[in-house]
């Protein structure tokens, strides 16, 4: 892969960086959720776009990573250690290791496919939802409330990101930094592994590729991304309740994904950033009806724009340049 | 007398009341070259889904180098070295066809060059397009190169000229042959077109109703009335268990 066909990532970083000088303190600390929901939204892309595994559960992985992170920084586990590093990496771990083992569950054998596998997933996020609601050690129905902000500690310097400008350079840093590996990394032999599976996955087997290890891969490499986010969420929300394991943000992020292009993790991303911006938007322009607006945007899109309302032009942008954007 | 490459002992496959395959036994030689022909149902395709592991038979051994691999995954049975083309073309569409040569060679060390095997299917000039793109016989072509890249000890080629031209259907016999005759490569070709098996010029099997019902050289066969009756007269019938 050459470096040009991050140009338009790199881009859009640099616009979104330049931001927080023009926008004042609100709106900034809307990007800083955006940045989070796009990141949402890449965990997606990976699954569905790129593994061609219709995930209709993934809120399932942001809101394992979203109690995770909220139990270790309240010390609800070890009350010595709430490093928000380690609430992190816990979250993410929990998340890959929910999705391995339910992975294996779907996927082993002659695995689960199509619309079953869509409807498994549908029931598992549900399951998950019902759980936590009644979950009272966790909240139960209420959540969990007052998560601390990330914080970040290097010998004796500490800083917690209270304010949301330095949040958002540093949420910046991460979805970016995940971002462009992510691009790097489908664009090398795993993704064009992905690719094979997600076209003929009789023809991959019959060419001596284990089908079970690349799927549990990919759907755990979607949940790591997916509990991450969840982990960043609860830090700037300082929530986390059951709606963010449920079916409703499971629903949410594939209308972000589908109607920005679930091939291009840039399109993914920016589905997220455009829906969220414009629901808000229309909520204010249309009241109870921006439902129905952004329903309806969503079936003209997947009708005449089956690669995505974004990846379609992005597309194009990266014929002009002579690149494959991803 | 050298052990045989593939040894099928006493197979048997049923799908529910039907035979597909009914107590087969056969060998392969190390570096031969068979076709293998009969009507539709007899037990072509599920001979060949049974010696690569898409299917798992009720009785009988499938031995390959003298392993047993019955009861071995695909993937399992591809390392060891049996490739397979399916009747239809099963190419990656969204890949370019450079990639889709790429692909079966990214977990070995010493296959093919893609500029090799594009020279070979005469596609070179077609390596950036999408394989979406090719036409159906370039499909068959590339699907076979793909395989290829795999240097597989054993060739199983299922209907490999559905769907081509004259001229492509003679450009795919030489291809096969040489494949055969100059790189040794062990072969075995599932077909219909009985003009293309006699452009093979090799041994010829005939199934019907799961069973070899003869075995010879393509003129023994074609001059053998049991065979005339089964491709231009009465059909068998469909066994029953």
């Amino acid at each position: 892969m050459t470096l040009r066909a991050l140009i338009p990532s790199f881009t859009l970083m640099v616009i979104l960086a330049l931001l927080p000088l023009v926008l004042n303190g609100y709106w900034v600390g809307q990007l800083n959720y955006y940045l989070v929901y796009g990141l949402f939204a890449l965990s997606l892309s990976v699954v569905w776009g790129y593994g061609g595994i219709l995930c209709l559960g993934q809120a399932a992985f942001f809101g394992i990573g979203a109690y995770v992170m909220a139990l270790v920084t309240k010390g609800m586990i070890l009350p010595d250690i709430t490093s928000s590093l380690i609430g992190i990496l816990a979250a993410m771990i929990a998340a890959v290791l929910f999705a391995l083992v339910l992975g294996f569950f779907l996927f082993a054998g002659r695995g689960v496919q199509g619309a079953y596998l869509a409807v498994m997933t549908i029931a598992v996020t549900l399951m998950l939802e019902r759980l936590m609601s009644n979950w009272y050690a966790l909240g139960g129905y209420n959540g969990l409330l007052d998560i601390p902000p990330l914080t970040l500690q290097l010998g004796d310097f500490f800083y917690e990101f209270w304010d949301a400008a330095p949040l958002f350079y540093l949420l910046l840093t991460i979805v970016f930094a995940i971002l462009f590996a992510l691009q790097i990394f489908m664009n090398s032999r795993y993704g064009l592994l992905l690719t094979a599976l997600k076209g003929n996955q009789d023809r991959l087997t019959f060419f001596g590729y284990g089908i079970l290890r690349l799927k549990m891969s990919v759907f755990a490499l979607g949940a790591a991304i997916a509990g991450l986010a969840g982990a960043l969420f609860v830090t700037i929300d300082g929530f986390a309740s059951p709606t963010l394991i449920g079916f409703t943000l499971s629903t949410e992020v594939l209308i972000w994904v589908a109607l920005g292009g679930k091939e291009m993790l840039l399109a993914a991303f920016l589905g997220a950033f455009v829906t969220r911006f414009a629901e808000g938007w229309l909520s204010e322009a249309l009241d109870d009806f921006w439902l129905l607006a952004i329903g309806a945007i969503f079936m003209v899109s997947v009708v005449l724009l089956p690669k995505g309302l974004i990846a379609t032009p992005l597309g194009k942008i990266g014929e002009a340049l002579k690149i494959r954007i991803r | 007398m050298p052990s045989p490459l593939l040894h099928i002992k006493s197979l048997t496959k049923r799908f529910g009341g039907v035979v597909a395959v009914d107590h087969m036994s056969f060998e392969i030689p190390d570096g031969s070259l068979t076709a293998i022909i009969g009507p539709n149902g007899c037990g072509k395709s599920t001979l060949f889904n049974l010696i690569c592991g898409a299917e798992r038979p009720q009785k009988g051994q499938i031995l390959f180098e003298g392993a047993d691999i019955t009861t071995a995954k695909p993937e399992d049975i591809c390392k060891m070295g049996i490739g397979r083309k399916f009747q239809n073309p099963s190419v990656f569409d969204e890949m370019t066809v450079l990639e889709n040569l790429r692909l079966p060679a990214l977990r070995l060390q010493n296959a093919p060059t893609s500029a090799e095997m594009l020279s070979l299917i005469g596609l070179t000039d077609r390596a950036a397009d999408q394989a979406g793109s090719l036409s159906h016989g370039e499909k068959q072509w590339l699907e076979i190169a793909m395989v290829l890249m795999q240097r597989p000890k054993l060739l199983l080629l299922d209907e490999p000229t559905a769907g081509m031209t004259v001229a492509e259907t003679r450009k795919t016999a030489d291809i096969i042959k040489t494949l055969n005759r100059e790189d040794g490569m062990t072969i075995m070709v599932i077909e219909h077109d009985v003009r293309f098996i006699e452009l093979l010029e090799c041994p010829v099997m005939v199934l019907a109703g799961g069973e070899i019902l003869k075995s010879g050289s393509f003129t023994d066969i074609s001059n053998d009335d049991e065979v005339r009756e089964l491709y231009f007269g009465r059909r068998r019938e469909v066994k029953h268990a």
